[in-house]
C-alpha cells in the first residue's frame, strides 16, 4: 500500500508538472458517472435492454451500449440469459446497492 | 531446455504421493459454449487422487500455464490432466509447463474435450458435459498409473536429404548449407531446375525460368557443403528421424545410400492433364494446355503467331481446367476424387502470358473465359489491368456453366454463358483454345509408401497443423517444401523451402534428437519366447526374438519402435506394453468411464 | 536515471505479431540470441485479437498464445514491449538500436499483475483492443491474454484520484516514470513490422466511423471472439442483434482511386470465416458477401468456401457504389449487380462489415538501413526468385505481412526462411 504522505507528494509533483486536471476531463468523468448511476438505478427495478436504458438514462443509443459494455466487463451488471433482437441486462447481485 | 531442468523434469515423481492436477479449458467458447466447465471441474474436485480442479479460458496461454506451475509450486501437484482441445495441438505445451516446474513432463495426459465432445455433441449440452466428465475421469485413471518416462536419445546424422531439385529443393539445400549443414540433393531428372525448366517467362521477375534455375544451381554448385545427385532412380528409403537411408541407382547403374538426419520433400508438382475429350483436349490439335501454349509462343516467329504452320488469329483460354472441379459437373480423376481445390497460380500464369502475347502479337483476339480471377499477388492484379487494356475480353461463367467447345472446320466454337452480360449465351470462334491447366502432386507413390507419409484429400502431402507446424509431416523428421505440399508460385516456393530448412536445422541443432518414449517394453519375465509378436511388426527390426540371461525373448529397438502396439494385442500373456499406454491403464480407463 | 540498459544479442526482431514471434522462435531453437521489440503493450500482434481463423477455424487465441508463451519463457529471447525503435544504426558489421521504453508508470519488477488498480480506477475509457467498443481504465491490464501481463496508464486521462496507488498491494505505482532508453546490439534484424487496416479516410462514400452500424473487419473479430466487448454478436449502435449482415468485399483494395491498386488476399477468406462464425452464433440471420472476385487460394480454402455457401450465406456478385442509412441506423447499400437483375438497387442491411484491405504498418526503409520499400510502402526483396527473406541491407531481412499482405499460413512459414536467412548471414560473419 502506498504511503499517503508519499503519495500525495507524487500527485503534487505532478501537478506541478502538467497542470491541473484538465476540465474537459473532469466533466467528461463527471457526466459517466452520472450515466453509469442513471443506468445501475434503471436496473434496479429489473432487466432492461440497451435502449431501454438509454431511454431510461437519457443517453444517446450507442454510448448507452458501451457503458452497458463498460459495466458488464468490471462486473456491475451481466447478461439476462434468453433470446431475442434485444438482449437484456441485470445487476450483478451485491452490486451498486 | 538445460541439462539441469532436464535431470530435475528426470527425477522419479512415482514414488511420490499422487497428486493430480485438473484443468478444464474453456478454450475461448469452443468448449465452454456446450459443455458446463465449471461442472466438470467440480465433479474432477471431488474424483478420487484428485488435489484439485479449476476451469479457465484459455489454458494454453500464459496465464492459464502459470495456474499449472503455481498449483505444482505452492500444492504440489504433481500429474497433470488438462481436458481441452486435440493432443495434437497442445499436448507439448503442457508437457513443457511440467518440465519448467520441475515435474517429468510425461505425468500429464491430455483429454480431448473439444474435437470428442464439445463439437460433436452440439445440441447435447448436458450429454457433452456428462461425456467430458467421463473423459477427464478416465484421464485421471491414466495419468494416476504414468510412469516417469524419459525421452529416448538417438543419435543424429548431420546432415539433410532433400528429394528432388527444383526451385524449392534448391532453396532448402541452400539454407541447409548456409546454417552450416551438408545437404544432398537427390534429383530423378537429369539436371537441376525442374519444372523451372519448362516454364517460359515467370512473374513477378519476367525472367525466363531457365535462368531462375541457373542462378539457384549457381548458389548450389558454390557450395561445398551440398552434394548433387542428378539422374537418379530411389529404390528404397527406410529409417527413422536422425537416421534415415536413402538407397538410389545411378544413371550408370551403380548403387549409392545418403545417411541423412532429416528429410525435405521438394518432390513438385506436375501440370494436370485434360483427359481425353475434355474441352477438346487430345481430340483436336488446336486445344492445348498452357504450358502447351507457351512453349509454342516460344517457338513462333516474330509478327506471326503460329500452330503447325497455321496463323492463329485468335484463342480462347479456359480457367480452372483440373482445378476447383465441382461434384456432378466434373467426371472425377483416375482415383475417383475430383480436384476440389485451386491450384494458386494459374489465374495469374495465364494472364501474365496473354500479357507476353499482346506485346508480341497484338493482333491476336483473346478471349478469357474464367471463374473468378484470382490474381492475389502484390503486382498480380496489374497483369490483369494490362490484359483489359490491350482488349482482351473476359467472359464469367458459373461453375454449373461450364463453356462448351465445339470443333469445325473453321477453328473452334466456345459457348459460354457469361454472367457479366447477365446470363447471356455467347458464342465465340478461336483459332486456339488454351486450357489453363492446375498441378496435380508429382508421382512420389514409392516414397510415400516407404516412409508411410501421410496425404491430403488433394492428394498433396499433408502437413500437421496449417498455423502451427505448417512444413513438417507427421513423421518426425520428414519436412515438405514447395508445391509437394500445395500449388505456390517460385517466391512462395523460397519461403517454404527456407522454412523447410530451419526446421530441419532445429531438429539437428543438438547432435542427438530426443524421441517420444512411447515404445514397446517386453517384461522379460513374462514373456515365454513364443515368438508370435515379431511377425505383427509393420518397422523393419523394431522387434526381433532375442536373449535375455540366457531365455528366448522379444527384444525391442526403441528407435526404430513407433508404439503401435501391434505386438501388445498378440501378446497371450500380456508381457509388452508400450510405455504410456499400458494395458492396466486401458483397463482403469474403461472401467472409469463404464462406471454408473 | 541510471545508464542506460544495454543488450546485446544476435538478432533484433522488430515486431511481434505472429511472423515476428515465429521469427524468434526459429533462430531461438537453433541456438541464436534475440531480442524483440514491440510497439504495444503485449506482444501477440494483431492475430491475438482475432476471433477464430481460417480454414481450420482454430481459435486464434489457440495458435498464438502458446506461441507468446515459447517467446516470454524462452532463454535466449528478450522481449521489450511498450517500447519503440527509435533508429538503427549500421556499425561495421553490426546494428546498435535505439530503443525506449515507454512508461507504464509503474514498477514492473514489483507488478503482480492482481489488477485491483484496474479495478477501482474510476475512468472508463474506449478500450482499442476492442475497437472502441468496450471499455477500459486509465489504468488497466490490455487485456486478457496479454503478454506480460502489466497495466498501463495513460497519463491524459487520468484524474489523479490516487486510488490505484493506494490500492496496490506491491506500492508499484509511479505517476512519475519518465521513458527509458534502451540500446541494442545486434548482428542481424529481421524486420517483422505487420501492417494496418486501409484508412478508409478516402473511401467515404462507404460510412466508416460515420455511419454506426458500418464497421470494420476487426470490430467484428471483437465480436464474435469469445470475450468479446458484449460477449455475443450486437450491432454498435444500439446493443440488437443483427438479423441481416453484409460484407462489401474490397473496400480498400483493388481500387487505385485510394492507390491501394493490389488484392491484400486475407480478406475473402475472413469475410466467409466470419460468416461462417456470424452463422454459427446467429442461426436466423441473413449473411451476404457482395464480391467481385472470390480469391480463395490456399490450401483447403475453396472447401472453405464451398463450406459458407452450402451453409446458406448469400455470395452475390456486385459492386457497392455507397452506403447511407436509414432513421434507424440501418446502412442501405446502393448496388449494381453483376449477375442476374443489372439494374442498380438499394438493399437494406443491420449491420455492415467493410472488408479492408491491408498496408504497411511501419515504414521500413525509414531505417535507413539498405532495405527500399516496393511502390506501394511494403519492404523489396533484393531477389524474390532466390530468396524469400533478403533484402537490400545487408544483414536486414524481412518477414511476414512487412513484405506486402499475406494471411497466417503464409506469415508462418514466410517466418522461418527469414530466421533460417539471418542464421545463414551470421554465419558467415
Amino acid at each position: 500500500m502506498a504511503d499517503a504522505k508519499k503519495l500525495a507528494e507524487q500527485l503534487k509533483r505532478l501537478n506541478e508538472l502538467r497542470g491541473p486536471v484538465p476540465q474537459e476531463l473532469r466533466d467528461r468523468v463527471a457526466a459517466q458517472n452520472k450515466a453509469q448511476k442513471a443506468i445501475l438505478d434503471a436496473l434496479k427495478e429489473g432487466p432492461k435492454t440497451a435502449p431501454e436504458l438509454a431511454a431510461a438514462a437519457g443517453l444517446p443509443h450507442d454510448l448507452a451500449i458501451w457503458y452497458v459494455a463498460g459495466l458488464r466487463k468490471y462486473g456491475k451488471i451481466s447478461d439476462v440469459p434468453g433470446r431475442g433482437d434485444w438482449p437484456k441486462y441485470e445487476l450483478k447481485a451485491g452490486e451498486a446497492k | 531446455m538445460d541439462e539441469k531442468t532436464r535431470d530435475e523434469a528426470a527425477k522419479d515423481n512415482f514414488r511420490q504421493e499422487p497428486k493430480v492436477g485438473v484443468y478444464v479449458c474453456h478454450c475461448g467458447g469452443n468448449i465452454s459454449d456446450i459443455i458446463d466447465v465449471k461442472a466438470v471441474a467440480a465433479a474432477l474436485a471431488r474424483y478420487p487422487g484428485v488435489a484439485v480442479a479449476r476451469e479457465y479460458a484459455f489454458m494454453c496461454s500464459s496465464n492459464g500455464q502459470d495456474l499449472i506451475a503455481e498449483d505444482i509450486k505452492n500444492l504440489g501437484v504433481n500429474r497433470t490432466v488438462v481436458a481441452a482441445c486435440s493432443p495434437s495441438l497442445h499436448e507439448l505445451t503442457f508437457r513443457n509447463v511440467l518440465q519448467r516446474a520441475g515435474v517429468n513432463p510425461y505425468l500429464h495426459e491430455h483429454i480431448n474435450i473439444r474435437e470428442q465432445a464439445s463439437w460433436v455433441h452440439k445440441f447435447d449440452k448436458a450429454g457433452a458435459t456428462a461425456k467430458a466428465i467421463k473423459l477427464a475421469q478416465a484421464g485421471v485413471e491414466k495419468v494416476l498409473r504414468k510412469d516417469a518416462l524419459n525421452a529416448i536419445r538417438v543419435a543424429a546424422e548431420q546432415r539433410v536429404a532433400v528429394i528432388g531439385g527444383g526451385a524449392a529443393g534448391m532453396r532448402a539445400a541452400l539454407s541447409a548449407a548456409g546454417k552450416g549443414l551438408e545437404a544432398v540433393i537427390i534429383e530423378k531428372g537429369p539436371a537441376l531446375g525442374g519444372k523451372l525448366l519448362e516454364l517460359g517467362r515467370l512473374y513477378p521477375s519476367g525472367e525466363e525460368g531457365a535462368a531462375v534455375a541457373g542462378k539457384l544451381e549457381a548458389l548450389v554448385r558454390a557450395d561445398s557443403r551440398i552434394t548433387v545427385h542428378t539422374a537418379v532412380d530411389i529404390d528404397f528409403v527406410s529409417g527413422f528421424v536422425g537416421n534415415f537411408k536413402i538407397n538410389f541407382k545411378k544413371a550408370d547403374g551403380r548403387s549409392e545410400q545418403v545417411k541423412a538426419g532429416a528429410i525435405v520433400m521438394a518432390t513438385g508438382y506436375e501440370h494436370y492433364k485434360p483427359a481425353k475429350g475434355e474441352f477438346g483436349y487430345g481430340e483436336d490439335a488446336n486445344v492445348v494446355t498452357l504450358p502447351e501454349f507457351i512453349a509454342l509462343m516460344k517457338n513462333s516467329p516474330a509478327g506471326r503467331l503460329a500452330l503447325a504452320g497455321k496463323e492463329i488469329k485468335s484463342l480462347a483460354l479456359i480457367h480452372c481446367v483440373g482445378s476447383r472441379q465441382v461434384e456432378g459437373v466434373h467426371k472425377p480423376q483416375a482415383d475417383g476424387k475430383i480436384n476440389d481445390y485451386c491450384s494458386r497460380v494459374c489465374c495469374t500464369a495465364a494472364l501474365h502470358t496473354v500479357n507476353q502475347l499482346k506485346d508480341k502479337y497484338p493482333g491476336v483476339r483473346v478471349y478469357d473465359i474464367y471463374r473468378d480471377i484470382r490474381t492475389y499477388g502484390m503486382q498480380h492484379e496489374e497483369y490483369y489491368d494490362k490484359a483489359s487494356k490491350d482488349g482482351v475480353l473476359f467472359m464469367r461463367h458459373n461453375e454449373a456453366d461450364q463453356p462448351v467447345v465445339a470443333s469445325d472446320r473453321t477453328g473452334h466454337t466456345v459457348k459460354v454463358k457469361d454472367v457479366l452480360t447477365w446470363g447471356e449465351e455467347l458464342e465465340v470462334k478461336a483459332d486456339l483454345v488454351v486450357l489453363v491447366t492446375g498441378m496435380m502432386p508429382a508421382d512420389i507413390s514409392l516414397i510415400k509408401s516407404q516412409l508411410k507419409l501421410p496425404s491430403s484429400a488433394d492428394r498433396f502431402l499433408q502437413e500437421v497443423h496449417l498455423k502451427l507446424r505448417p512444413v513438417e509431416l507427421a513423421n518426425s523428421g520428414i519436412f515438405v517444401a514447395g508445391t509437394a505440399q500445395y500449388p505456390m508460385d517460385v517466391t512462395e516456393a523460397m519461403a517454404a523451402a527456407g522454412t523447410a530448412a530451419a526446421k530441419a536445422a532445429i531438429l539437428l541443432a543438438e547432435p542427438d534428437i530426443p524421441l517420444e518414449p512411447f515404445v514397446a517394453v517386453v517384461d522379460e519375465h513374462k514373456c515365454t519366447g513364443c515368438g508370435l509378436c515379431p511377425p505383427e511388426c509393420s518397422y523393419d527390426g523394431a522387434l526381433m526374438m532375442g536373449e535375455h540371461n540366457g531365455k528366448k525373448v522379444a527384444v525391442v529397438n526403441p528407435a526404430l519402435c513407433k508404439g503401435c502396439g501391434a505386438c501388445v494385442a498378440v501378446c497371450p500373456v500380456r508381457a509388452i506394453n508400450v510405455a504410456g499406454w499400458t494395458l492396466d491403464q486401458f483397463d482403469a480407463m474403461v472401467d472409469a468411464i463404464a462406471k454408473e | 536515471m541510471s545508464d542506460i540498459e544495454k543488450i546485446e544479442v544476435d538478432t533484433l526482431v522488430v515486431g511481434s505479431g505472429i511472423a515476428g514471434l515465429q521469427s524468434a522462435l526459429d533462430l531461438a531453437d537453433q541456438g541464436y540470441s534475440v531480442a524483440i521489440v514491440e510497439k504495444a503493450p503485449s506482444i501477440g500482434g494483431k492475430m491475438i485479437s482475432l476471433s477464430k481463423v481460417f480454414p481450420t477455424l482454430d481459435c486464434a487465441s489457440c495458435i498464438t498464445t502458446p506461441r507468446m508463451a515459447s517467446v516470454s519463457h524462452h532463454p535466449r529471447i528478450t522481449t521489450l514491449t511498450y517500447s519503440t525503435v527509435d533508429a538503427i544504426k549500421r556499425e561495421g558489421k553490426s546494428f546498435t538500436a535505439s530503443v525506449t521504453r515507454k512508461p507504464r508508470y509503474i514498477d514492473e519488477k514489483e507488478c503482480i499483475s492482481c489488477k485491483r488498480c484496474e479495478e477501482v480506477c474510476p475512468v472508463y475509457l474506449p478500450d482499442e483492443y476492442e475497437q472502441g467498443m468496450g471499455a477500459k481504465k486509465t489504468i488497466s491490464i490490455p487485456f486478457t491474454n496479454a503478454i506480460p501481463q502489466y497495466p498501463v496508464m495513460h497519463p491524459e486521462h487520468c484524474i489523479r484520484c490516487g486510488a490505484c496507488a493506494r490500492a496496490c498491494p506491491k506500492d508499484c505505482i509511479e505517476f512519475l516514470q519518465e521513458p527509458a532508453p534502451v540500446e541494442i546490439k545486434a548482428k542481424s534484424v529481421i524486420l517483422a513490422t505487420g501492417y494496418e487496416t486501409t484508412p478508409m479516410t478516402a473511401k467515404k462514400q462507404y460510412g466508416l466511423g460515420k455511419l454506426p452500424n458500418v464497421i470494420s473487419p476487426m470490430a467484428a473479430e471483437r465480436l464474435l471472439a469469445p470475450h468479446g466487448p458484449y460477449g455475443r454478436v450486437l450491432r454498435p449502435s444500439d446493443g440488437m442483434v443483427p438479423g441481416s449482415i453484409a460484407y462489401v468485399q474490397c473496400a480498400g483494395s483493388r481500387d487505385k482511386s485510394i492507390g491501394v491498386p493490389y488484392c491484400s488476399r486475407v480478406c475473402c477468406m475472413y469475410a466467409i470465416k466470419q460468416a461462417i462464425l456470424l452463422s454459427g452464433s446467429l442461426p436466423i440471420a441473413d449473411i451476404t458477401i457482395y464480391y467481385m472476385d472470390i480469391r480463395a487460394f490456399g490450401k483447403g480454402y475453396e472447401q472453405f468456401y464451398n463450406n459458407a455457401r452450402a451453409m446458406g450465406i448469400n455470395f452475390v456478385k456486385a459492386k457497392v457504389a455507397r452506403i447511407t442509412e436509414d432513421e434507424k441506423h440501418n446502412p442501405i447499400l446502393r448496388i449494381e449487380r453483376q449477375e442476374g437483375d443489372s439494374a442498380p438497387a438499394e438493399v437494406q442491411h443491420e449491420l455492415v462489415v467493410l472488408s479492408q484491405g491491408l498496408v504497411p504498418g511501419h515504414d521500413a526503409a525509414a531505417f535507413g538501413l539498405g532495405a527500399e520499400n516496393n511502390d506501394y510502402g511494403f519492404v523489396k526483396l533484393s531477389d524474390e526468385m532466390v530468396s524469400s527473406a533478403v533484402t537490400a541491407g545487408a544483414g536486414v531481412f524481412a518477414a511476414g505481412v512487412v513484405k506486402g499482405p499475406r494471411d497466417i499460413p503464409d506469415s508462418v512459414v514466410d517466418a522461418g526462411s527469414a530466421a533460417m536467412e539471418a542464421a545463414s548471414y551470421m554465419r558467415k560473419l
